[in-house]
């Protein structure tokens, strides 16, 4: 698939070349998406739901095990993310051409990592707010480069601005907020919590967008078992909004970040139209790469807590704009 | 949700929490017929149990003229119409089919349980009265029905047996000490609890936030908030005294005081057995016999799914609608059978408020029959609880000639 | 070629597994959390516990809350509300004041249909290196929860409030026994919600998972409550490090804090209300000044700085290899 480029851009730049080659990217970005399902699955939702667990001797133990396997699962699939984080921002710089935009991704990308390190080992707020803008602006960027593409549909662009937006939102939130702090000021930041509930509105706009840009024309790639998975997940999600113990707001406001100020059912049709996206590219032969990035978004969530979170969205929308040299559709392909 | 048995539904219903029971359960049959509305029943329980500060709007037992009155004011009509709305049209018997494990047949309607399960938002439907309806407790007393559709109207002439065109009549309530109770279910600290001995109700006053629910999900409005100690309080069915303990009752269970003072004579209250989640067969029971035999005493608003545990004999003189509605399908049954009573239970009807001790067995010795009636002479007799004889009745009264002397004394 | 491809995507894979199961047995997490931070700083001045309207309070950095309706457990209830959240500490107390708006003050519980407005704030008992378990706590680690209730507010700053405060006749010529505690129960057990005599408008509670909830009898944590035109401020205070099985805080510490309202006028009690997911809760040792009033725009510049670059890579990123 690679092979008309990677010669390419073997010649196009003095940056050290990736040892893995598309196909184990490929490979790698799979085991990733294992990864994270299973930490949400295990970390982020049973052990959420176990409050409510009655706590005995045998539950008591497998939640246990489910939250160290979780555990497992998170670091595995944080260090993954973090190693594609790497290898992705690598291959952006080397596609582009040197001069100022190469060295701001660069940069960006630098400040990131290096945000990032500190923010691990240390408590300071700066490596926070370093981390924080470079992710942003890096999502940012590869959103707009993205759509000033020109073989790109309205839908694409849209769909993906939506999804942009609604992390930029989160993050003027958060951001905002971390400023004013380092710097000391004594005040709200304007319009943080609206800005913050407008990007919700946002994110599930993007869901309906993203159907109708990649999910619509690949609809018949969906097929019976595509539609059981759907309908399944969707029939377990209305049936714990209504038990009595609803793990819905768990799932929702705790695991993706979402805080329902719309109408429930809102919600619900989002997700099915999402779903019914990620499966139709996932059976689709060229829609490997859609499907990672949405399903790496829908993992992100709306409220990313953890920088882990914040790499899965980059990876994400990196993978959704097809900016990635790897992830592009093969000319053939798109012809 | 749980589906627990319900017999006075003839089915399984839905309930917050897994079938249990206690080894015996309070219970006591009302004679509405009886009654004269003289509150000293209300009285009684006031001056033992709510007193104080803070509980001046409180009559755990009260006694209310229907079709009017209410305490709080129209609870039960409140209570049928949110009913109504979750399930219009729906509150139906088919009493085709009776037997042991459903002795009125089978209610197809929402319990208030189930009307809640469908909105899955709480476990019980209510609602909270407020402080005004709290307020003249026996509003409406011996307000008349008058003639429906028509303001200021009464039927003014006169009336009979089976049904009377103008009527009115006295409920008396307690807390039901219900088998499945809406406080219970309603409650999200978990600070009510039925005892295991004898199934009564009690709020446990050192858990208890205030939060309310169960004066909101008690269909009967049985608890009560008290503004004193922010926590809610309700009957507590004389426990003391059904219990032994209190030092009066001699260490053998005792009718509680609002059935003890009554002065109609209205009021019969023990325990029945309980085995396998079933009352269990006890024919000398004098509240069994009355409820699950001879069958002349009903639940009250049986629909609501509580299984309430206070059984009433329902007045012959009401229009058999308003009767069903209230004390459910075996209504006509109970009253024919009260109208024309058996032998027995002539006998066992001698036994209401014959003694303050709770009669745990009946024994009947036949005696003559009554010169110019159908009716014979027979005598019941009561057993405590060790089953020693505490009382002795029959059904002609003795009868006593005060001597010359004390003619004018009293 | 094929292969040394498989090998080494199946090499990098077994290796990070290797470094995720070390990484998990250390009880360590490769993240570190992003989410919004309520700082603490140290006040110089006094931060008086009585007084959630005092100046000071303009020199701590704020934080907007959203909170959301508690729609785990029934009842369900509360709605979408925010709350300004901002800390202090004076290296002996910890200092946490809520603010929001409410239109009404409900503050009486003395009729059958009046139910206080309420707040809380709830810490983990351990704080710890994971994802916050939200909520109640969760099996393992249990939540300190500190609950603020407007009718308790309204017993300390007027006396107890009893029901001739609301209806005057209500009382009747006399009470027998009326100075026997046996007569109200509640208050005979110790209910602290039947107390005529409060020390802090403030109930410290410990709690597992949903209804769980456990009144400690110790009434450690202070402070005071105040509507004022549309708004509550509401003030906790507790020794930094107390006795007992409590939330601990120490300068330079970080932990989670997460938020709750209730709203009287809605009839919310209980799980009735909006509660927030888990922020981080900072302990500093920096002072707290709160002066940046010039510092704002140095912000504005640095973002507008950034967009600014982005929009230049993003247009310059256009001209690529691949045509
Ligand atoms: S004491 Fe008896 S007769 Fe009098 S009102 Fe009460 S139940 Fe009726
Ligand atoms: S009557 Fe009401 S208070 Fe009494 S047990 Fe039944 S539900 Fe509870
Ligand atoms: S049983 Fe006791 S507490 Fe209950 S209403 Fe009767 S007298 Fe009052």
């Amino acid at each position: 698939m690679l092979e008309g480029v990677a010669p390419r851009l073997a010649v196009a730049t003095r940056l050290p070349r990736p040892a893995l080659t598309a196909e184990g990217l490929r490979q790698l970005t799979a085991v990733l998406l294992g990864a994270a399902l299973v930490e949400t699955l295990l970390l982020r939702l049973v052990t959420r739901i176990g409050v409510h667990l009655p706590k005995e001797g045998v539950v008591t133990r497998a939640f246990e095990s489910a939250s160290f396997l979780g555990s497992i699962a998170f670091n595995f699939a944080s260090l993954l993310a973090i190693a594609l984080a790497v290898v992705v921002l690598a291959s952006l710089a080397r596609r582009m051409e040197r001069g100022p935009a190469q060295l701001a991704l660069i940069g960006l990308s630098v400040a990131m990592l290096s945000g990032l390190a500190l923010s691990l080992t240390t408590d300071s707020p700066t490596a926070d707010a370093v981390f924080g803008v470079a992710a942003a602006l890096l999502v940012g960027a590869v959103g707009l480069v993205f759509a000033r593409e020109a073989n790109r549909t309205f839908g694409d662009r849209l769909a993906l601005a939506l999804i942009v937006a609604a992390y930029l939102s989160y993050q003027y939130y958060v951001l905002s907020h971390l400023f004013y702090r380092i710097f000391d000021y004594g005040a709200v930041p304007p319009l943080s919590i609206s800005v913050l509930r407008l990007g919700e509105v946002l994110a599930v706009a993007a869901a309906a967008v993203a159907f109708w840009a990649w999910g619509l024309p690949r609809r018949r790639r969906v097929g019976t078992a595509g539609l059981a998975a759907v309908a399944t997940v969707l029939l377990v999600l209305i049936f714990a909004g209504l038990s009595p113990y609803s793990t819905m707001a768990i799932l929702a406001l705790w695991t993706t970040g979402l805080s329902l100020i719309l109408p429930f059912p809102v919600y619900l049709l989002a997700l099915a139209l999402y779903l019914l996206t990620l499966m139709a590219c996932w059976r689709s032969g060229d829609g490997f790469w859609t499907a990672a990035g949405l399903l790496l978004v829908l993992l992100a969530g709306y409220m990313p807590e953890a920088t882990y979170q914040h790499l899965l969205l980059l990876l994400g929308v990196a993978f959704l704009s097809r900016a990635v040299p790897w992830t592009a559709p093969h000319p053939a392909a798109t012809a | 949700m749980a589906q627990v048995y319900n017999w006075q539904l003839g089915r399984e219903m839905d309930y917050r929490f897994e079938e249990a029971h206690p080894e015996r359960q309070f219970a006591a049959v009302f004679n509405i017929n009886r009654c004269i509305a003289c509150q000293t029943c209300t009285m009684s329980c006031k001056s033992t149990w709510t007193f104080s500060r803070g509980q001046e709007f409180m009559w755990w037992n009260n006694v209310e003229t229907k079709p009017y009155g209410g305490y709080p004011h129209h609870w039960d009509v409140k209570l049928l119409q949110l009913l109504e709305e979750a399930n219009p049209g729906g509150q139906a018997w088919n009493s085709s089919q009776l037997g042991d494990r459903q002795p009125y047949g089978v209610y197809n309607g929402k319990t208030i349980f189930e009307a809640a399960a469908d909105k899955g938002n709480e476990h019980a439907l209510g609602y909270l009265p407020s402080d005004e309806e709290w307020t003249a407790p026996n509003i409406y007393e011996d307000t008349a029905m008058g003639a429906v559709g028509v303001p200021n109207e009464s039927h003014l002439e006169a009336t009979q047996l089976p049904e009377h065109k103008t009527w009115f009549f006295y409920l008396q309530r307690i807390c039901n000490h219900c088998t499945y109770p809406g406080c219970i279910a309603a409650c999200p600290r978990n600070a009510i609890y039925k005892r295991p001995e004898d199934g009564i109700v009690l709020i446990d006053q050192q858990r208890c936030r205030g939060y309310r629910k169960c004066v909101e999900q008690c269909p009967y409005k049985k608890p009560m908030y008290r503004p004193t100690t922010r926590v809610s309080e309700k009957c507590v069915a004389c426990y003391p005294r059904v219990e032994g303990s209190d030092p009066l009752t001699g260490g053998l269970p005792m009718e509680t005081r609002c059935v003890s003072t009554c002065i109609g004579k209205i009021r019969l209250q023990g325990l029945v057995r309980v085995e396998d989640g079933e009352w269990a067969e006890d024919r000398n029971n004098p509240l069994y016999f009355l409820t699950r035999v001879e069958r002349v005493a009903l639940p009250l608003y049986p629909q609501f799914g509580t299984e309430p545990n206070i059984y009433y004999i329902p007045p012959r003189w009401v229009p058999r609608p308003y009767l069903r509605q209230m004390f459910g399908p075996g209504v006509d049954e109970a009253i024919d059978r009260y109208t024309n009573p058996s032998r027995e239970l002539l006998a066992v009807l001698q036994l209401f408020r014959a003694s303050q001790t709770i009669i745990f067995r009946y024994a009947i010795e036949e005696g003559e029959k009554l010169e110019g009636t159908e009716l014979f002479n027979d005598t019941a007799i009561g057993f405590d609880k060790n089953d020693n004889e505490v009382v002795r009745l029959s059904v002609r009264e003795p009868f006593y000639e005060r001597p010359q002397q004390f003619q004018n004394s009293i | 070629m094929r292969t040394s491809r498989r090998w080494t995507v199946l090499g990098i894979t077994l290796l990070a597994l290797m470094v995720a199961v070390g990484l998990t047995v250390s009880d360590m997490r490769l993240a570190s959390s992003q989410t919004v931070t309520l700082v603490a700083k140290r006040s110089e001045a006094q931060v008086p516990a009585d007084d959630p309207f005092d100046t000071v309070w303009s020199r701590a950095n704020p934080v907007e809350v959203p909170l959301s309706a508690q729609t785990v457990v029934p009842p369900k209830a509360g709605g979408d509300r925010t709350i300004t959240a901002r800390a202090l500490h004076d290296d002996e107390r910890l200092y946490v004041l809520m603010e929001w708006e409410d239109d009404s003050e409900d503050s009486l519980v003395s009729s059958q249909t009046e139910f206080s407005d309420a707040a809380a704030v709830q810490f983990p008992v351990t704080p710890g290196e994971t994802i916050p378990a939200f909520c109640m706590g969760d099996p393992n680690a249990p939540v300190n929860i500190w609950q603020w209730k407007a009718a308790w507010q309204t017993d300390i700053d007027e006396g107890f409030v009893d029901v001739e405060d609301t209806y005057p006749n209500a009382s009747v010529d006399l009470y027998p026994f009326e100075d026997e505690d046996v007569f109200y129960p509640a208050r005979a057990l110790g209910n602290v919600f039947a107390q005529t005599e409060r020390e802090t408008p403030i109930d410290n509670l410990l709690a597992g998972s949903f209804g769980t909830l456990t009144q400690t009898s110790d009434q450690i944590v202070n402070g005071a409550g105040e509507w004022r035109d549309g708004h509550w401020r509401v003030l906790f205070a507790r020794e930094m490090s107390v006795d007992g099985d409590y939330s601990q805080f120490a300068e330079g510490d970080s932990t989670n804090v997460a938020f709750a309202a209730w709203d009287g006028a809605s009839d919310e009690r209980d799980g009735m209300k909006s509660v927030s997911q888990f922020l981080t809760l900072e302990v500093s040792p920096d002072v707290a000044e709160g002066s940046g009033g010039v510092t704002v725009w140095i912000i504005v510049a640095v973002v507008l700085g950034a967009v600014a670059l982005t929009l230049v890579l993003a247009l310059y990123g256009r001209q690529r290899q691949r045509g």
